[in-house]
């Protein structure tokens, strides 16, 4: 018990890490840290795990964690990964402001470099996590009409305001079709 | 998300648009969450040390205890096939969601053929060479500043 608590922060920790530029560009990194690398996760309870996190309030990688936590360790589990993932960053964050105080111009122009690098690596991170998404979902036909028939709905000004409507109506007609 | 928190915070009044843009760039320039980071840098310019810690447990909590309310019952049900189908179709939804947010990044991304390289440097490492998305995402930030030239 006490081991798969500690891997839990160790991974949970890496994810808060890598989760650079918002909640979708984190999904490699889930992805990798918890069905590539340790096998958590299969593929379906993985997209399970994603669309669940997009249908609840809140950071991605904090629903993420949250719920992966319960289910590997429960209620300690859940509060454990919640707290890594939070605490990783934070911990980097707060070491790096204490740096900004004592150098404050070439640090700031360095962040700045750095964040106008990391706009492009972050697209092509959520290029991936569009794909690990979809892939799944390219050998069924029928998931490819829904996918289109909600990309069209996604349009309308309704849906655009509540895209949390749009996954529960997606996953109504999922429920009853297949 | 970001034009949300920016909204709230300019509407409590304790903090100008200039601090609030600086703090954006840091919590975006940082790993972690968005929302947290954001929390945090505000919750200490505020009120301390004890601001922070206050601001960032009022942006965990909730859906920490969202998630764990709804888990008991998730992990009991989840391997139900009504259960499943309904994740399936909700996962076509996220899919174009994502699609969307990347075809709004690639639309408006002013880098031109050098912010399209590194694109698909980064993706190509994911998904076609399997490595560890840091090393994916450090490779792209660092061919990025090889580049050098234009972009936002």
């Amino acid at each position: 018990m006490t081991s798969t608590l500690l891997s839990l922060a160790s991974v949970f920790a890496r994810i808060g890490l890598g989760a650079f530029g918002g909640g979708l560009a984190t999904i490699p990194f889930i992805h990798y840290e918890l069905v590539v690398s340790r096998g958590w996760l299969s593929e379906r309870a993985f997209s399970e795990v994603v669309s669940l996190a997009q249908m609840t309030p809140g950071p991605l990688a904090i629903n993420a964690a949250t719920f992966v936590g319960y289910r590997i360790a429960g209620t300690p589990g859940a509060c454990l990964a919640t707290l890594s993932v939070v605490l990783a960053p934070l911990a980097l964050l707060v070491s790096f402001l204490f740096l900004l105080s004592r150098a404050p111009g070439d640090l700031r122009r360095g962040v700045e470099r750095v964040r106008r690098a990391l706009r492009p690596a972050v697209s092509g991170m959520l290029l991936a996590a569009f794909w690990v998404v979809a892939r799944p979902l390219v050998r069924d036909w029928r998931l490819l009409v829904l996918s289109a028939l909600l990309l069209l709905l996604s349009r309308t000004r309704l849906f655009s305001r509540y895209p949390q409507l749009l996954l529960l109506c997606a996953g109504g007609v999922g429920a009853l079709l297949f | 998300m970001l034009g949300f928190i920016e909204k709230e915070l300019r509407a409590t009044g304790h903090l100008s648009d200039e601090e609030i843009s600086d703090m954006m760039v840091l919590a975006t320039a940082f790993p972690g969450p968005v929302a947290v980071n954001m929390s945090f840098l505000a919750g200490k310019r505020v009120a301390g040390v004890a601001g922070a810690a206050w601001a960032v447990t009022g942006t965990v909590l909730p859906p920490f205890l969202v998630i764990l309310l709804l888990a008991g019952l998730l992990v009991r049900y989840m391997g139900e096939p009504r259960v499943s189908s309904f994740f399936l179709g909700a996962s076509c939804a996220v899919a174009v969601i994502i699609g969307q947010v990347v075809f709004n990044m690639a639309r408006s991304s002013g880098g031109g053929w050098r912010d399209a390289c590194v694109i698909a440097l980064t993706a190509a490492l994911i998904l076609a060479a399997g490595v560890h998305p840091f090393i994916a995402l450090a490779s792209g930030v660092l061919f990025r500043l090889i580049l050098g030239g234009g972009g936002r």
